[in-house]
This record gives C-alpha cells, sequence and structure tokens, in this order.
C-alpha cells in the first residue's frame, strides 16, 4: 500500500523541464598518468554529442561542452571512462530549473532523461541553472555510494538517482 | 646452506636496504602522481580499449667472459582489445652470434579480473600468460622469454597506486621447451631444470612536473625494479635490480633508459648486464 501511495505521490509531483543540460562535469578515477588521463579525453571527445572538453589533469576531471540540440547519453560517457580502463567518481550535470521543487523521491523529466532525486535533506525551489549530481551505480565509487546512502534498486532505462 | 644461497640471502638484504630507502624517499617530496609504466614489468592496469601501442626496444647486453656487446632488437604490438584484455605480440632479432637475425617472437595477453579504482588511487590485480618461440642456440641456465628461449608463462600481477607511489609485484610460473633443433640442456645429473618461478617488486614516481596543466608537458618518471628467477629443479637463483628513467612525451609517447644490473647469481648467464633503450608511441581509438 505504501508503495503505491509513493508511486502516486511520485507521479504527481514528476515534472517536466524543456531545458537542456549544456555543461558535464566529470571525475574520474584510478588515473596514474597524463597517459592514462589522455585516453580518457581522446575516447570522450569521439561521442558525436560532444563539442569541446576542458581537461584537468591534476584532478582528473573533464569539463565537458554538450552540442546544443543535442542529448548527452549518460550511459556511454560512463562506458567510454571505463573502456579507457578507469571509473567515473563524480557527474555532474548542469540543469536549467524553472521554479521546481525538488525533493527526495520526486522525479524531473529532461529531454530523454528522468532524474529521480535521493538523498536530499528536505524539499528545495530551484530557478536557474543548478548542478545535479548523477548518483546511479557506476557514476561514483561504491564505497561513496553507501555512504550516500543510494539505494541499490535499479532504475528505469535512461532514469538516474541525482541528489543536489 | 650453500655459498649461492648465502648471495641471494646478502644479495635480498641489499635489496631491501634499497626499497626502504626508496620508499621513504617516494613519500617525502611534492605531491604528484606516481607512475605505473614499468619498464621490465608490466602494471595490472591495462592499456585503454581500442588503443594501439608500437613499441621499439633496444638491448645492449655485455657478454660476462669476453666483454662483446650483444644487440637485441624488439620490436613490439600492444593492442587494448577491451578494457579487460590486452595483447602484445613481439618479434626478437638479435647479432649475438653474428650478424643481426631474426630469433624468435612471443605473444602476450593479460586479463585484467580485480580493480578497486578511487580518486588518484587504486588497486588492480591481473593474469598473464606468455607464448614464447626462439631459434637461436641455448647459452645458459638462466630461462629468459624476452629474446632467448621457447617456452610459455603464467602469473598473476598486483598493483597498487597511492597517492604518490606505484608500486606492483608479480609472481610467474614458466617452462622452457627446446629452441626448434637445439635441446634445453640437462646438467650431468639429468635434473629438470626447465622450470621457473619469476618474482618482480617495481616502484615508481613522477618528478616532473610537480603539477599537470596539459597534456604536451613532457613528464619524468623513476623507477626501480627488482626482478628475481628461481629455477625448481636446479634450486639455483638470480636476482637483479633495474633503475630506469622514462620520459612520456605529448602524453602519447615514451622513452624508457634502464639498466639492469646483476645482485647475485648461481645460476648460469652469459649477459645479464646491460642498457635499455625503449621508444614507445600510442595511438588512442585506433580501431
Amino acid at each position: 500500500m505504501k508503495i503505491i501511495f509513493l508511486f502516486i505521490t511520485s507521479f504527481c509531483i514528476s515534472l517536466s523541464l524543456s531545458a537542456q543540460n549544456k555543461n558535464i562535469s566529470l571525475q574520474a578515477s584510478g588515473l596514474t598518468c597524463s597517459m592514462c588521463s589522455n585516453s580518457i579525453n581522446k575516447s570522450l571527445k569521439t561521442l558525436p554529442f560532444v563539442e569541446s572538453i576542458q581537461a584537468n589533469i591534476k584532478t582528473s576531471t573533464f569539463e565537458i561542452s554538450i552540442k546544443p540540440g543535442t542529448a548527452a547519453d549518460y550511459d556511454l560517457m560512463k562506458k567510454k571512462v571505463e573502456d579507457a580502463g578507469f571509473s567515473v567518481a563524480k557527474f555532474l550535470v548542469t540543469v536549467s530549473f524553472a521554479d521546481t521543487e525538488v525533493m527526495a523521491n520526486n522525479t524531473v523529466s529532461f529531454q530523454d532523461k528522468r532524474l529521480r532525486f535521493v538523498n536530499m535533506p528536505g524539499a528545495k525551489i530551484i530557478t536557474g541553472e543548478q548542478q545535479v549530481r548523477i548518483v546511479s551505480k557506476g557514476f561514483l565509487s561504491p564505497k561513496e555510494a553507501k555512504k550516500l546512502k543510494i539505494p541499490a534498486s535499479a532504475t528505469a532505462p535512461k532514469e538516474y538517482y541525482a541528489t543536489i | 646452506m650453500q655459498l649461492s644461497d648465502l648471495n641471494i640471502l646478502s644479495a635480498w638484504s641489499k635489496c631491501l636496504k634499497t626499497i626502504l630507502a626508496l620508499l621513504i624517499l617516494l613519500s617525502m617530496g611534492t605531491p604528484g602522481f606516481s607512475q605505473e609504466l614499468f619498464v621490465f614489468t608490466e602494471p595490472a592496469s591495462n592499456m585503454a580499449a581500442k588503443t594501439v601501442g608500437l613499441r621499439l626496444g633496444n638491448s645492449f647486453m655485455k657478454e660476462l667472459h669476453n666483454g662483446k656487446i650483444n644487440y637485441h632488437l624488439i620490436p613490439e604490438v600492444m593492442i587494448g582489445l577491451s578494457k579487460k584484455v590486452m595483447v602484445h605480440g613481439d618479434m626478437f632479432l638479435s647479432n649475438r652470434n653474428s650478424s643481426m637475425v631474426s630469433e624468435g617472437g612471443s605473444l602476450y595477453a593479460k586479463y585484467r579480473f580485480y580493480s578497486v579504482d578511487e580518486v588518484q588511487k587504486h588497486f588492480r590485480m591481473a593474469a598473464y600468460s606468455r607464448y614464447s618461440f626462439n631459434n637461436a642456440d641455448i647459452h645458459q641456465e638462466e630461462i629468459n622469454l624476452y629474446g632467448h628461449n621457447t617456452g610459455w608463462e603464467g602469473g598473476i600481477v598486483a598493483t597498487q597506486l597511492l597517492h604518490k607511489v606505484a608500486l606492483s609485484s608479480s609472481f610467474s610460473y614458466l617452462t622452457a621447451q627446446n629452441n626448434n633443433k637445439y635441446k634445453f640442456p640437462v646438467d650431468a645429473k639429468g635434473r629438470v631444470n626447465r622450470e621457473a618461478i619469476n618474482y618482480t617488486f617495481s616502484a615508481g614516481r613522477l618528478m616532473y612536473p610537480e603539477e599537470y596543466t596539459d597534456y604536451k608537458q613532457t613528464n619524468i618518471n623513476l623507477m626501480v625494479e627488482v626482478l628475481g628467477q628461481y629455477n625448481t629443479g636446479l634450486k639455483k637463483h638470480y636476482l637483479d635490480i633495474a633503475p630506469s628513467v622514462q620520459f612520456i612525451i605529448n602524453s602519447r609517447s615514451r622513452i624508457d633508459l634502464a639498466y639492469r644490473y646483476q645482485l647475485a647469481s648461481s645460476l648460469l648467464r652469459t649477459a645479464p648486464q646491460g642498457v635499455l633503450i625503449r621508444l614507445e608511441h600510442n595511438f588512442f581509438n585506433a580501431f
């Protein structure tokens, strides 16, 4: 009964945004050298929706600009990092919100994706650009996922656990 | 205890002191990334999937009995097949017997089966195997599948990357076969001497730049590797130490300069010491 109630509630407060996400900040883990960093950089650059990448080798962080009018494929980006032999430690997407109330377990849809918010201390009304952290499995270290108490259950395709 | 065992023990104690001093040295100094692109061993990490690397190894090894320098030329192709599997193919050319001739080749594969990544840290384990063939005469008790013997090797490697230091260790079993028409020699007592265990310990550190700002900066790494072999039939060992300096250019090419020095050996070896100069270039997203 509780689950059905939650399900209905989450549907009622599911919101749609027309905005795009223009930037993604991706931090990789397990790196040793600039050659390793370069292999991730070159691999991410092959993605058709990536416009440009600003790499910070020191922190293993890649600031990725997404081509206007295209939708970034988060799973493919994660795969590129993993194929280079490394892992994603942090995945931050910049999303435009318009007076949106964000709280635990409600969802926000934009483009082809849906964000299911978790680990939120309370409700928050957000206006304008906001960095949202994707915390689905593989988008942060297993150790941190445990610490942040991210649900172990899988989400639907193109749905991601997110937090602010 | 035999004299040779005592030699090995004293060599090991020297070696452990060197490693300890090195670890202290490595843990001091400026923060940076440590390096695990070792010269004489492979780390548990693989190259990126769809990357192709070309290597040209040049070894100049000094014959113990006459001081002649043997030149070994080893072209190598490396392919990252997936995030977990990579393969190498090598050719062995040398002028040890007269003019420069092709003596054999080898195939090497590595499978990374365990990986825990944290920012600027990782622990990884991989299993590897090598098959080598060689047509040259067999001239020593040491089993060397990198340009001297026909045979195969299977082993496990573990690599720990800490904030500033990369440490790696491997254990492998190897067995030598006949080099085509040249039979693998059996000693006077007829002992089985074609089986051995190789063990390695490697440490590396980035010395320059102190801070990375872009991919065009040349990186300079210092490394030291300890390489040992124990022949289970002969019950004889060798123990080498190999310091090296490495330059990484444009984050895709590599120059390794190394010197391999024999600390102790009870195994018959003809030219254990010498210089290695290796060039490498990587093509990312090659296929």
